[in-house]
C-alpha cells in the first residue's frame, strides 16, 4: 500500500487529539456543590473495571477513526493482485508512458476543460505516484525514442515540451507500443507497467494494417506471464462544434490556385462559414456553405500581383479545436529542378548540358555555380567538374548533409583537395586503340537498370581512354578489370555520384549519349523525387528529413515533424500539414481492438474512473468503510447508557 | 433563598389550598385528640356513625342504652357510636447542608412552602400543628397547637430556618419520639441521605409511640438523573470533603445506589405502615401534595 498524498499522513498525529481533549477535560473540571456524596462515594468505588475498559476502548476507537480519516485523505491506494494490507512494495522497475501526440490529441477533453493530452498526462501522474520508487520512461508516438524522467514533474518542464507537447502528426499506435515492448526487453526490465494514453483514433490503430504486430503485442505481454501490465487509458474529446478541413487535390492553372478541399463537421446544420484565405501573408476572405457532415469546396484563389513562388493559408472559423482548422500550401514553379553546373571542360560541359536539358519546362540550368552572382544552395543538383577550393567543398559537404544530390566528374586535383567527399585513383590513360571497357552494371535498378521495354543500355559498346577511378561509395558499374565505373555514395541525407571517366572523345565514348543521357536523366528524376514534396504531413519521413528547415509562420523552433506550417529549407518552401487521419473522427470500438489484444494483463481504464480502476486502484473507500464502523462500534458503547439514563431519568 | 417576614405568607401555596382544602385530610390510625374533629377517636363517642352493641354494666351511663332492644328483648343493650377526633399533626423539617441544594429552589426552601401549606390546611380543619426543626446547633419545637396564631406562629419559624450543618435526622427524630408524648400524625420532610438502617430504627421508635409517619423525600431533578458533560469536582455541603470523577463513568453506579437506598426506605416504611412520598422540586406544590391529599381523603 502507498499514498498519492503522502504529505496528509502528518495529519495522524491527530489521533492523539481524543486524549488531548480527554486531558484538558479533566484539568479544566466545573465544581458542584453536591448533597448526595454517599452515593457518589460508593458509585466511585464500585465503579466498575468495565466502565474504565469503555472508557479506554472509547478513546482508542475514537483515535482509529481520526487514523482512518488522516489515511483516506492520504488516498491510498494498492496494487491489483496485492493485498492492500500488504503493506510490502511491490514496485515495478520501470512506470512507462506510451503518449500518443496526434494532433487529435489537442482536442478538449468530454470529462474537462483540460486537453486530452494533458488530461492523459495528469492520469499518467496519479499512477506514476502510486510507485514514488519506480523509473519512468516515456515512448511518444512521434520520435518513439525511449525518455527517461528524474520525476514525473520534469515533463511539464519548457524543454522536454519539443518531446512530449502538443504536435501536428499522426501516430501508429502499434507500432510505438511494439517498439516499446522491444526496447523494454533488450533493456531486461523485470517489471514494468505500461500505460497507454490514446484519443484511440482509429487512424492510430489501422487495426487490418497493424493486425499482425498487434498480435506479436499480444503474445510478448502474455508470454511475461504478469510482469508487464498494460493499460490503455480511454480518452473521451469532446462533442462541441468542431470543423475540420483537408486538401484531397489541388491545381494551378491561369494565375490562380484551386485546391480542392473536404471540409468536415459535428454539427447538423447548414452553415455559412467566413474562411480566411492568406496568400503570402495578405488577407482574402470567402464564404463557404457548409452541409453536415462533409462539404467538398474548391474555392479559386487569384495569384495574380503576388510573386511567381509563394504559400497560401486557409483557415475555418474558431471552434472547440482550432487544431484542424487550418491548411497549407505552396504555390509557384516548385516543381522546376533547378540543376547548377561548374565543369571546368568545355566538351563534357556541352554534353552535360545537352543531357540535362531535355525538359527544359521542368528544369532550370544554371553555369558558372560558384560565382558571386548564384547561390548555390537554392539548387537541387550540382554537376561538377572542376578544381575545388576548400571553401567550395566546405559548402558542397553542407548541401549534401541537408539532402542535396551531387555528380562528380574527376579534375585534375581530384586527388588533393576533395578527399573528403571522394578519394580517387590515379589517372590511367590507355593508348588510341585500346582502351577499357565494362563488363558488369545493376540492371535491374538504379541509373543503369534496363529501360521499361527490357531493353539493356550500351555500357559494353562504351570505350573508355582515360580513367580516374573513384573508390568511395557503391559502385553502380564495373570494368573488366573490376574496377568501378560509377559509385553511389550516401552522404549525410544527400547522395553523390562520381564518374570515373568524362563525357570528351580524349577520355571515352561517353558523349556519344546512348548511356550519359539516361544516366544524367535519372540522376535527375532521381533528385526530382527526394525534394518532391508539395505534400509533406507532420511526422512522416520526409517531415523528419527536414529537420533543419525555417518555419515561416511558426515559432522559430517549430519542427515539420511537429508543427504544420509554412517552411524554407535550401531556398525552397513546404507546405506540411498534419494526416488526413487526425481530421477524421472515427474512435476504434474498442471490442475489435479487445479481440486481438486479448491478454489478462491488459485493461481498458475510462478516463473518469481510471483512477479508482487501475490494477493498482485507490482504496480509499475501505478506509472510509473503516472509519464508520469504528464511529458506529464508538457509538454503540455509548447507546447502553443512554438507553439506561432515559429508562432512570424518571424515579 | 428565605423569605422576608413580611411575605412569610408565601410558604402557603394558595393553589395547593385550593386544590386540597376541599376534603379533610385524614389519618390512617385513630388520634387521641382532645376536642371533636374529623378523625377517628380510639374512644366511643356520640357520633351519627354506629359502632357496636354492648351489654350494660352497672354503673355505666344509662343515656346510651337502647330502649327499643330493651322492650323487645326485655335485655339491657348499650348502643355504641364512633368518637370523632381532632390530631396532632406534627411536622419535622430536616435542616441540614444538604438540604440547601437544588436549583432553582432549594430542598428546604421547596419543603418549607410544603409544610407551611400543610399546617394552614390542617388548621383549617380544627387539627393541631406542631413543627421540629432538626439542625445541628439546635433543635426548635414547637409545640402542636390548634389555635390560629400558630400558623404564624409556624411560618415565622420556617422564615428563620436555615440549613446548615450535619445531617442529625436520626438522632433528632428519636428525641421527637420521646417529646411528642400522644399519638400524633408525624410529618418527616428530609433527603433522608442517612444509612437507611438507622433510620428504619428511628421510624420503628416513632411508630412504638402510636404516631403515624409521613416521610416526605425532598429530591432536586439533578440529583435523580445526574446528567453532566464533562469531569467535575462535587463538593460535600455537609462535610467539605470533595471528589473529582468522570460523571459519565459513574453515573449508573450512582443512580443504581441511589435507587438501592430508596427501596430500603420504602421497605421500612411498608413494615412499619408508614407513608413514603418522593418529591421532585422541580414539580409545583399543589402536584407534589396531590398523591398525599389523595391517600388522606379516601378513609
Amino acid at each position: 500500500m502507498s499514498f498519492l498524498q503522502p504529505i496528509a499522513l502528518a495529519g495522524i498525529i491527530l489521533a492523539a487529539t481524543p486524549i488531548l481533549i480527554h486531558l484538558l477535560n479533566l484539568m479544566r473540571h466545573r465544581r458542584e456543590s453536591w448533597a448526595a456524596m454517599r452515593f457518589l462515594l460508593k458509585a466511585k468505588k464500585s465503579s466498575s473495571r468495565m466502565s474504565k475498559i469503555r472508557r479506554w476502548l472509547t478513546l482508542l476507537l475514537r483515535m482509529l477513526s481520526i487514523c482512518s480519516l488522516v489515511i483516506l485523505f492520504a488516498r491510498p491506494i494498492s496494487v491489483g493482485n496485492q493485498s492492500f494490507l500488504d503493506l510490502a512494495t511491490k514496485e515495478p522497475e520501470l512506470v512507462l508512458l506510451i503518449l500518443d501526440r496526434s494532433s487529435s490529441m489537442q482536442k478538449k477533453s468530454a470529462d474537462s476543460s483540460k486537453t486530452l493530452l494533458q488530461e492523459g498526462l495528469e492520469k499518467f501522474s496519479l499512477l506514476s505516484k502510486s510507485w514514488p520508487n519506480s523509473k519512468i520512461a516515456v515512448m511518444e508516438t512521434l520520435f518513439a525514442e525511449p525518455i527517461f524522467l528524474d520525476k514525473f514533474e520534469t515533463i511539464y518542464s519548457k524543454e522536454m515540451q519539443g518531446f512530449i507537447g502538443p504536435t501536428d502528426s499522426g501516430a501508429n499506435l502499434p507500432e510505438t507500443i511494439n517498439r516499446s515492448l522491444t526496447w523494454l526487453n533488450e533493456a531486461e526490465i523485470g517489471q514494468a507497467e505500461i500505460l497507454v494514453i490514446s484519443d484511440q483514433q482509429e487512424a492510430s490503430w489501422q487495426i487490418n494494417e497493424n493486425s499482425e504486430i498487434l498480435k506479436s503485442i499480444n503474445e510478448t505481454i502474455n508470454n511475461k506471464q504478469g510482469l508487464w501490465q498494460l493499460g490503455f487509458l480511454d480518452l473521451k474529446p469532446t462533442k462541441a462544434i468542431n470543423y475540420s478541413i483537408h486538401c484531397k487535390s489541388y491545381l494551378e492553372e491561369a494565375g490562380t490556385a484551386n485546391p480542392t478541399l473536404l471540409i468536415k463537421g459535428n454539427q447538423r446544420d447548414q452553415e455559412r462559414l467566413a474562411v480566411r484565405i492568406r496568400i503570402n501573408g495578405d488577407l482574402l476572405l470567402m464564404n463557404c456553405e457548409f452541409t453536415y457532415p462533409s462539404t467538398t469546396w474548391t474555392p479559386s484563389i487569384p495569384l495574380t500581383g503576388h510573386p511567381p513562388v509563394g504559400w497560401i493559408s486557409i483557415t475555418l472559423p474558431e471552434d472547440s479545436f482550432p487544431g484542424d482548422n487550418e491548411y497549407y500550401f505552396t504555390y509557384g514553379n516548385q516543381s522546376i529542378l533547378k540543376i547548377g553546373i561548374a565543369i571546368k571542360d568545355s566538351e563534357t560541359e556541352r554534353f552535360v548540358v545537352a543531357a540535362s536539358s531535355l525538359d527544359p519546362d521542368r528544369t532550370l540550368l544554371s553555369k558558372n555555380l560558384f560565382s558571386k552572382q548564384q547561390d548555390p544552395s537554392e539548387h537541387d543538383l550540382l554537376i561538377i567538374q572542376k578544381d575545388l577550393t576548400k571553401e567550395d567543398l566546405g559548402f558542397l559537404d553542407q548541401f549534401l548533409l541537408k539532402g542535396g544530390m551531387v555528380v562528380l566528374f574527376p579534375s585534375a586535383k581530384t586527388n588533393n583537395e576533395n578527399v573528403k567527399l571522394q578519394t580517387w585513383s590515379t589517372n590511367e590513360t590507355k593508348s588510341q586503340d585500346d582502351f577499357f571497357t565494362l563488363r558488369e552494371w545493376n540492371k535491374n535498378e538504379g541509373v543503369f537498370a534496363n529501360t521499361t521495354n527490357g531493353k539493356e543500355l550500351p555500357l559494353s559498346y562504351l570505350k573508355i581512354h582515360q580513367r580516374v577511378i573513384p573508390q568511395l561509395g557503391q559502385p553502380l558499374a564495373f570494368y573488366a578489370d573490376g574496377q568501378s565505373f560509377l559509385t553511389r555514395k550516401i552522404y549525410g541525407q544527400g547522395v553523390l555520384y562520381s564518374f570515373s571517366t568524362l563525357p570528351n572523345l580524349d577520355w571515352s565514348s561517353l558523349g556519344e549519349g546512348f548511356v550519359f543521357v539516361p544516366v544524367i536523366q535519372r540522376i535527375i528524376d532521381e533528385c526530382r523525387q527526394k525534394s518532391d514534396f508539395e505534400f509533406i504531413e507532420c511526422g512522416d519521413n520526409n517531415s523528419l528529413s527536414l529537420n533543419s528547415a525555417l518555419s515561416i509562420l511558426g515559432e522559430k523552433q517549430d519542427k515539420p515533424s511537429a508543427q504544420d506550417g509554412i517552411y524554407k529549407d535550401l531556398g525552397k518552401l513546404f507546405a506540411v500539414n498534419r494526416p488526413a487521419g487526425e481530421t477524421v473522427d472515427n474512435l476504434i470500438v474498442k471490442n475489435k481492438l479487445q479481440d486481438i489484444v486479448c491478454t489478462e494483463h491488459a485493461s481498458w481504464n475510462d478516463a473518469q474512473t481510471a483512477t479508482s480502476s487501475f490494477k493498482r486502484a485507490e482504496i480509499w473507500n475501505f478506509f472510509l468503510i473503516l472509519m464508520i464502523i469504528f464511529l458506529l462500534l464508538e457509538g454503540a458503547l455509548s447507546i447502553p447508557q443512554l438507553t439506561k439514563l432515559l429508562g432512570n431519568s424518571r424515579v | 433563598m428565605a423569605l422576608q417576614e413580611s411575605k412569610f405568607l408565601e410558604y402557603v401555596d394558595r393553589k395547593a389550598i385550593a386544590r386540597i382544602g376541599g376534603n379533610p385530610l385524614l389519618t390512617n390510625f385513630a388520634m387521641e385528640g382532645n376536642v371533636s374533629g374529623h378523625h377517628k377517636s380510639n374512644h366511643k363517642g356520640s357520633s351519627v356513625e354506629f359502632a357496636e352493641y354492648r351489654e350494660y354494666t352497672e354503673g355505666e351511663d344509662p343515656r346510651q342504652m337502647d330502649w327499643k332492644v330493651l322492650a323487645r328483648t326485655d335485655k339491657y343493650f348499650l348502643k355504641e357510636f364512633e368518637a370523632e377526633t381532632n390530631l396532632r399533626a406534627h411536622q419535622v423539617l430536616d435542616c441540614s447542608a444538604s438540604m440547601n441544594f437544588g436549583k432553582p429552589i432549594s430542598k428546604l426552601e421547596y419543603a418549607k412552602r410544603m409544610v407551611g401549606t400543610l399546617t394552614y390546611a390542617y388548621l383549617n380543619q380544627g387539627d393541631a400543628v406542631g413543627l421540629s426543626l432538626l439542625q445541628a446547633s439546635e433543635h426548635s419545637v414547637l409545640p402542636a397547637r390548634r389555635n390560629p396564631s400558630q400558623l404564624h406562629d409556624i411560618l415565622s419559624t420556617l422564615g428563620h430556618a436555615k440549613a446548615s450543618g450535619d445531617d442529625q435526622l436520626v438522632t433528632q427524630l428519636h428525641q421527637v419520639a420521646e417529646t411528642v408524648k400522644s399519638r400524633a400524625l408525624l410529618l418527616v420532610f428530609s433527603d433522608f441521605f442517612e444509612d437507611p438502617e438507622i433510620i428504619g430504627d428511628a421510624i420503628h421508635h416513632l411508630r412504638d409511640r402510636k404516631h403515624e409517619v409521613v416521610l416526605f423525600n425532598l429530591m432536586d431533578r439533578q440529583e435523580l438523573e445526574f446528567v453532566f458533560d464533562r469531569p467535575t469536582r462535587f463538593i460535600d455541603l455537609e462535610g467539605g470533603s470533595s471528589i473529582l470523577t468522570e460523571p459519565s463513568i459513574i453515573r449508573d453506579e450512582y443512580l443504581k445506589q441511589m435507587r438501592e437506598h430508596m427501596n430500603q426506605i420504602k421497605k421500612i416504611c411498608v413494615e412499619t405502615q408508614s407513608s413514603f412520598h418522593q418529591v421532585v422540586t422541580d414539580a409545583e406544590i399543589d402536584e407534589a401534595l396531590s398523591v398525599f391529599s389523595f391517600q388522606r381523603t379516601q378513609f
